[in-house]
């Protein structure tokens, strides 16, 4: 009667670990009595130790900061703003409303409108009341600090949101 | 997967050291992408940064449809399949090659008598897998160095799971049949 050997597929799958319970079972008592399949298996296997290991394709260990060198700047920074650029223009729009508010008389025009029934609006003069009252507190005249200030933070907020994308970008594209 | 998004959201945030480590946990997949399919070792270096720089390109774009690396290693691989197309390297038909005598094909520099003297079993298999057509050396590659399963293989080279299996086999059983055919079972410790 002749012997059916395994296939080079059912050796490798067996290898693989892909063959069904049935099959490997099947498998397994096959190679136990057939030395023919048993060489093919050992073969297989040998082959499988010298294609699993690494042959050392390495790339210098500089490797990575010598991609990132030449990356233009204009795309590492065009990903957006950052948190503290986002919070720094925040502040800086506050200040600026609060600042507006307090050397812009806006009280006069909050009276003339204050027959429109608008709680904003009392909620305005009520700030824009104990701001002066603050500042009134403090005994001091702040407006040239804040007007320092104030130049500052819009100076340091067009920089990092405008400019420096704008400006540095181009130069390095 | 979630360290990854993480990654990528630092990464586009602008944090270059994100990227830098990206490279780091990638550049060994990449580099066997293309140290397997490049053969000119000048322009290899230089595939493997173009690899990188498309990641960060294209980065905004990735939406997390399957692994991070997994598109990597197809960017690299679309990398090198256009290398070699301009370079007007032949890809072989997997057919017409396995019709072939071992004869037919170049030693590569290394004369058998050399890989004697050597007794290096692996430099003698890896120099038989650089003479087989590249999608076979590319996915004995990315099965048995990369330890990719068939989905992701399939996901980088764009062929149907079948003909990525059956390439599988069909390039083992053939390096298995030519390094026996080529050298004495003792001398490959096969």
């Amino acid at each position: 009667m002749p012997v059916t050997h395994l296939t080079d597929e059912e050796i490798q799958e067996y290898l693989d670990g892909n063959l069904s319970h049935q099959s490997r079972v099947f498998t397994e008592a096959h190679l136990e009595t057939c030395e023919f399949c048993q060489a093919a298996l050992k073969q297989y296997q040998s082959l499988y130790v010298g294609l699993n290991q690494d042959q050392g394709f390495d790339l210098p260990r500089t490797f990575a900061k010598s991609v990132v060198a030449k990356l233009p700047l204009a795309q590492k920074t065009k990903s957006g703003f950052n948190y503290s650029d986002i919070l720094l223009g925040i502040l800086a729009i506050l200040i600026t409303a609060f600042t507006s508010l307090y050397y812009l008389d806006l009280g006069s025009l909050g009276k003339r409108l204050t027959h429109i029934p608008l709680p904003q609006f009392e909620f305005v003069s009520w700030l824009f009341d104990a701001t002066k009252s603050l500042v009134a507190a403090l005994q001091a005249n702040l407006s040239l600090l804040v007007v320092g200030i104030l130049v500052l933070i819009v100076t340091g907020a067009l920089d990092r949101i405008l400019f420096k994308p704008l400006v540095r970008g181009r130069d390095h594209a | 997967m979630a360290d990854s998004k993480r990654l990528v959201r630092k990464i586009l945030a602008g944090n270059t050291r994100a990227f830098e480590s990206l490279i780091e946990e990638q550049k060994r997949l990449v580099s066997h992408i293309v140290f397997r399919m490049v053969s000119n070792e000048a322009d290899r270096e230089e595939i493997c940064q173009d690899v990188f720089m498309k990641v960060y390109q294209n980065l905004r774009g990735f939406q997390f449809e399957s692994k991070l690396s997994t598109w990597i290693a197809r960017i690299a691989y679309n990398t090198c399949i256009n290398y070699l197309e301009k370079k007007k390297i032949p890809l072989f038909d997997d057919c017409s090659w396995e019709e072939k005598t071992l004869d037919s094909f170049p030693a590569q520099g290394v004369l058998p008598d050399e890989y004697a003297e050597k007794n290096d079993v692996s430099r003698r298999l890896q120099t038989e897998i650089d003479k087989m057509p590249i999608h076979f050396r590319m996915i004995l590659t990315l099965y048995h160095l990369d330890n990719l399963s068939y989905n992701q293989i399939t996901e980088i080279m764009q062929m149907p799971q079948g003909t990525v299996k059956s390439y599988l086999f069909r390039a083992r059983k053939l390096l298995k049949q030519r390094l026996m055919a080529k050298y004495q079972p003792e001398d490959l410790c096969l």
